[in-house]
This record gives structure tokens, C-alpha cells and sequence, in this order.
């Protein structure tokens, strides 16, 4: 009798969905013990590149500052100066699914003095798989990007269904050949997550692409 | 005859599973956001009935998957045999997939504030057109979307349920550059996690255990797809916001 050894020398299991079950902060949803101010600071922002490689990942946590509206709505914000260049581009920002926690987004554009030039509601962010994304159009006269969480969303749940195939490579080495076979399996599963003042956003200044 | 004709729709099978398969995978194409503030002068728009195949009932993942061209065309003729059926029972029920996005979109985007005129165009395939046909009335921009809708199952099972999906790739023209103002996806119910498209997580209420259950109720099959049009409709409307 062949030693099973022989006949099933190697087992790869090759599992290409990945992120399940991605651990994540804990959802921040009050700003109540948090020094806010009334209008974000644009001092000593930091200054969005562009290009494809440039894309800036800002994780938005305990020390994010705030702004507090009139109305006593608080929210977090990151703000950052826009590429100085005459070149169009897309700037895009997307806020990513942590675990349970997702940063709400919304957007201001601003000029060279701090006016709001543009705005972004947060109905403007659309899944993009496990991620909340808006992109625009650059315009000459916007110098800065605000990104604030959405007072009116944060605290909010929702649950979504997702799908996914997952891939298994079996392979049998034996004296004489290399046997592999690879093994679709479907798979469902209920992502929950809470709508937050923290998380993580990716800001990218990319060049226009061109249409199909 | 009737043999070429059951190749094509054998054909049309083994694209479709290959083109819900590649989505699962892919980035997707580059999406080009439109510029509300700039393009003020976009107040009608010309909405071109988008191209498509007919249904697609899909088992992402199969036994026959593991044994090559064999199992791959064993699964193509299983999927033309679930079509086949899907497309009867459309036609039990009167309902036309397209017409039904056209008038999901256009209720969309009058409520963005347009005014929107259909044009009816004939289509020899699923690309965009590469000219527009004219109309009666003043266009400022074409919207040229193309479509594919049907169920999916992600595998076996009953914890793999088949759900409503539908994929819409649309583009917003420019009436007189040419120039392209908008070009995105949308997709309800997609597999896997694509990056570069819009998508939408399928209605967890509106799901069918095996496809005999889905087929032995029309009128609940027929709202899980009104569901996934009207959604993607709405979130197409909401990229020319």
C-alpha cells in the first residue's frame, strides 16, 4: 500500500476573497467631550499631490480635529490643500469599511480665503464595494478640500448582503505527476457597520481618465 | 437552423457567466464623474433605449467549474435552459426589462430637475453608439447606457439564495462636442467587492431559495427585478446630480 504521504504530498488552499472578517476601530458617534472650533483650520494643512501614486490614507481617530455648527451639530474633519497645478484631474475621496466602523462622508471645496466654493452631501458618497466614494472635477479656483462627518448619518446602522466566490487550488503531487484542481465555492455573508466620526479615507488628485 | 441557433444561445450563456465572473474579479472601467456646476447648459437629455441580450440566471460557482471545457459547457447549456425558462416567464408576466429602466431613469432624472426625451435607437450589439440619431427637439447631452439584468446565485445551497442583479455602464455625450460629460457603472448585487463601479447590496427580503422556487412564483421574481432597476436607476440619476 502507497504511503498516502506520497500520493497527497501537497495541499495548497489558495483563498483569493480576503478582508473577511477585517478587524476595525470601534465606532467613535459623539464628539460631546471634544474641543471644537467654529470653522476648520486650513493653517499647516498638508498638500494633496497628484498622480495615481500620490493618494494620501488618513486614518480619522480620537485626535481628528472637529467644528461645531450653529445649531451644536459637531463634526470631525480632515482638510488638506489641493495640487497647485492648471492640469484638470479627478479628486476622488473614498472612506473605507473598518470592521463595524465607517466614517460618514461629506465634502467642502474652498478657496484661497476659505469660502465654499462647492459642497458634497453625504448622498453624493455611493458604495463602491466595501467602501463609501464621491469623486469630482477639479476647478481653478478651489484650493482646499474639507472632509467632514455627516452629523445627520453618524450613529446611524446598516447591514448589507454580500457575495463572493472563493477559489480553492488542490494539488496532488504523486511519483509521477502534478494533479491541480481548482474548486469554486460560493459564499454569503452579512456585513454590519455603524456610520461614524472616525475611520479611514483615501484622497487621490488622479488625471482625468479618458472615456472607452 | 435550429442548431446555430442553440450555439449562439450557448455562446450568449458561456458570455454572460464569463462577463459576471470577470466583474467579480475586475477594477472595473475608469469612472468619469460629471461636472453639475459646469455643464449648466445641460438641461435636456436625450435618453437613448439601452441594448440587451435578454436574462441572465447565473450559479457563480459550479461542480462542472472544476473539470474544464467539459464542465464549462455543460454549465453554458445549463444556464441557456435556466434563460430560456427566465425569458418565459418575463413574457408570462409582460414585463420588458428595458422599458422598465427606461421609465425608472427617466422619472430619476426629471426629479434631478431634467427635462428628458427618449429616443428609441436600434443597437447591432452591446457597445455604446458611436454616432447619435437626431431628434425633433433641441439635445444638450446624450445619456447611452447599456444593460444586463437577471438572478444570481453564488453557489450552491441554500445559504447561497439566487437574488436579483443588474448591471448598468452609461455614458453622458455631449449633443454637439461629442465630448463624453459622464461615463460610470452601476451594479445591484454584485460578487465580490469591485473597486471602480457603483454598487448596490441586493434586497435581503427578496431572495429565492433554488431557481424551482423562484420560477414558481412570477410575480415575486418579476418585483426582485423592478427593485434592482428602479435602485440602479436612482443611483444612475444620482451620478448627474
Amino acid at each position: 500500500m502507497r504511503n498516502p504521504e506520497r500520493l497527497f504530498a501537497a495541499l495548497t488552499i489558495v483563498v483569493l476573497v480576503s478582508g473577511c472578517g477585517a478587524q476595525g476601530p470601534a465606532p467613535i458617534v459623539s464628539l460631546a467631550d471634544r474641543a471644537c472650533t467654529p470653522a476648520p483650520s486650513l493653517l499647516g494643512v498638508q498638500t494633496l499631490l497628484l498622480g495615481d501614486n500620490n493618494k494620501m490614507d488618513v486614518a480619522v481617530d480620537a485626535s481628528a480635529p472637529c467644528i461645531q455648527a450653529p445649531d451644536g451639530s459637531r463634526s470631525a474633519y480632515v482638510a488638506m490643500a489641493l495640487p497647485a497645478t492648471s492640469v484638470p484631474y479627478v479628486l476622488s475621496v473614498r472612506s473605507t469599511i473598518l470592521g463595524q466602523t465607517v466614517f460618514a462622508p461629506r465634502m467642502e471645496l474652498l478657496d484661497g480665503d476659505g469660502h465654499v466654493v462647492r459642497d458634497m452631501p453625504r448622498s453624493a458618497f455611493m458604495f463602491h464595494g466595501a467602501s463609501l466614494y464621491a469623486a469630482v472635477r477639479s476647478h481653478a479656483d478651489e484650493r482646499f478640500l474639507v472632509v467632514f462627518s455627516d452629523a445627520g448619518t453618524v450613529g446611524q446602522t446598516k447591514s448589507q448582503v454580500h457575495e463572493e466566490i472563493n477559489q480553492q487550488t488542490f494539488t496532488s503531487v504523486t511519483p509521477t505527476a502534478v494533479v491541480s484542481v481548482n474548486v469554486n465555492t460560493g459564499n454569503d455573508h452579512t456585513v454590519a457597520f455603524t456610520y461614524a466620526d472616525n475611520g479611514r479615507l483615501t484622497i487621490a488628485a488622479t488625471p482625468l481618465p479618458a472615456a472607452e | 437552423m435550429v442548431g446555430k441557433r442553440r450555439a449562439f444561445r450557448l455562446r450568449h450563456a458561456a458570455v454572460c457567466m464569463a462577463a459576471v465572473l470577470t466583474l467579480a474579479g475586475c477594477a472595473g472601467k475608469p469612472e468619469i464623474p460629471y461636472d453639475h456646476s459646469a455643464e449648466t447648459g445641460v438641461k435636456t437629455i436625450g435618453l437613448v433605449t439601452p441594448y440587451s441580450r435578454g436574462p441572465t440566471i447565473v450559479l457563480a460557482t459550479t461542480v462542472g467549474q472544476s473539470f474544464g471545457l467539459i464542465g464549462a459547457l455543460i454549465d453554458a447549456g445549463m444556464t441557456e435552459h435556466r434563460n430560456t425558462a427566465f425569458t418565459g416567464l418575463m413574457e408570462s408576466q409582460n414585463f420588458q426589462a428595458n422599458d422598465y429602466f427606461v421609465s425608472c431613469l427617466t422619472a430619476d432624472l426629471k426629479a434631478e430637475g431634467y427635462n428628458v426625451i427618449v429616443i428609441p435607437a436600434a443597437r447591432p450589439d452591446d457597445n455604446f453608439l458611436a454616432s447619435y440619431p437626431g431628434s425633433d427637439q433641441k439635445i444638450d447631452a446624450y445619456l447611452d447606457a447599456r444593460m444586463q439584468f437577471g438572478y444570481i446565485a453564488a453557489g450552491l445551497g441554500h445559504s447561497n439564495p439566487y437574488r436579483p442583479a443588474f448591471w448598468t455602464r452609461a455614458r453622458l455625450v455631449d449633443g454637439q462636442s461629442s465630448a463624453v460629460l459622464m461615463e460610470d457603472t452601476v451594479m445591484y448585487n454584485p460578487l465580490g467587492a469591485p473597486k471602480n463601479i457603483v454598487t448596490i447590496a441586493p434586497d435581503p427580503s427578496e431572495q429565492f431559495v433554488d431557481f424551482d422556487t423562484m420560477m414558481a412564483n412570477p410575480p415575486a421574481a418579476i418585483a426582485g427585478l423592478k427593485t434592482a432597476e428602479a435602485k440602479s436607476a436612482e443611483a444612475l440619476a444620482n451620478l448627474l446630480r
